[in-house]
């Protein structure tokens, strides 16, 4: 029954946290300006963010802290800017982290 | 049947990010004690990949469900920020579609609707709502995947994590190519290394993300009163 509980509070809880903007703005035919000049600017600052979020765990205490993620995010980007195909990108620069994590560190 | 087709294109990163991890959870909840029927109404009703792993824990701790609530919210509450951008496209929805979309709002199904922003498709509402439909599904068959045959896997997948980390890196580099103000990035990168310095790994996000925004008011604000 705990369990259940648990379940249902926490789904009820994400679901409170992704609409809660919605749910503010509803109201309103007209958003406030500030948030349609923001709607615009604010995706790139987030997506920066939620890759600092993947990488948050870096360790420059020791090699494997730090060089298969390095070497990870540095092949996707370089091949990214070559080439801007996404699945090649994303493929090869978790081969080369893969490689990393499991032969080299 | 061409929609079909490149919905299925966008979201294949997400499809190779969400079934290895959900497979991951699966196995994990087995061993907890949770099996399959488990899995799929945690998939399938809180679709969260982080809070999923922490509520293992959870289920089979004596944590009162106050402190389980605080927790979760904490955790989730960097969710607030993403629909912020999608106000207005997501109007356009009947209400029952547009319920669904905004629950099935996860960081990447967010960055897909953000790196699809611009361009044609956009302005498809089925093939905006199929993006959502998809990763929901991928997520659902990763997590029932690994309940019942995670532990069958034959080889080494340490480290293949890291797709969804260079999606969103690939993301980033083609937003920031198709814009020319470039100073949302930079209070983003900025305002992301600040907090990580000062309040490390597992508390900088949240405050990061107030941060930006709080930034980007008062930058805009001064745009407007020059």
């Amino acid at each position: 029954m705990r369990e259940m509980t648990l379940i249902v509070m926490i789904a009820l809880i994400t679901f409170f946290c992704r609409a809660l903007p919605f749910v503010i703005f509803s109201g309103q035919k007209q958003l406030p300006i500030l948030i349609v000049r923001l709607e615009k600017k604010l995706p790139v600052t987030i997506m920066i963010l939620l890759v600092l979020y993947c990488v948050r765990n870096i360790q420059f205490g020791s090699v494997s802290g730090w060089l298969p993620l390095c070497a990870g995010t540095l092949a996707t980007v370089l091949i990214h800017l070559k080439q801007k195909n996404v699945l090649l990108s994303i493929l090869a620069g978790t081969l080369v982290y893969m490689l990393f994590v499991q032969k080299i560190c | 049947m061409d929609r079909f087709k490149n919905a299925v294109k966008i979201t294949l990163p997400v499809f190779l990010g969400y079934v290895p991890l959900g497979i991951a959870f699966g196995v994990l909840l087995n061993e907890a004690g949770y099996g399959f029927w488990w899995s799929f109404l945690m998939a399938a009703s809180i679709y969260a990949g982080s809070m999923q792993f922490v509520m293992v824990a959870l289920l089979g701790g004596n944590d009162s469900l106050v402190s389980c609530a605080l927790l979760s919210f904490l955790l989730q509450s960097r969710h607030c920020f993403y629909g912020l951008s999608l106000i207005d496209r997501y109007r356009k929805f009947p209400l029952l579609k547009r319920l669904y979309m905004i629950f099935s709002l996860t960081d990447e199904t967010y960055s897909l609707m953000t790196s699809i922003q611009g361009q044609d498709e956009a302005q498809d509402d089925d093939f905006v709502f199929l993006i959502s439909i998809l990763n929901h599904s991928y997520w659902v068959l990763g997590c029932i995947l690994g309940s019942l045959v995670g532990n069958l896997i034959p080889f080494d997948t340490t480290g293949f994590d890291f797709v969804m980390t260079a999606l969103f890196i690939t993301i980033v580099i083609d937003q920031y190519r198709n814009t020319a103000n470039h100073v949302p990035f930079w209070i983003g990168l900025g305002c992301g290394l600040l907090c990580l310095v000062l309040l490390g790994p597992d508390r900088f996000l949240l405050a990061a993300l107030a941060a930006s925004v709080v930034m980007l008011i008062i930058k805009e604000r001064g745009v407007h009163h020059a």
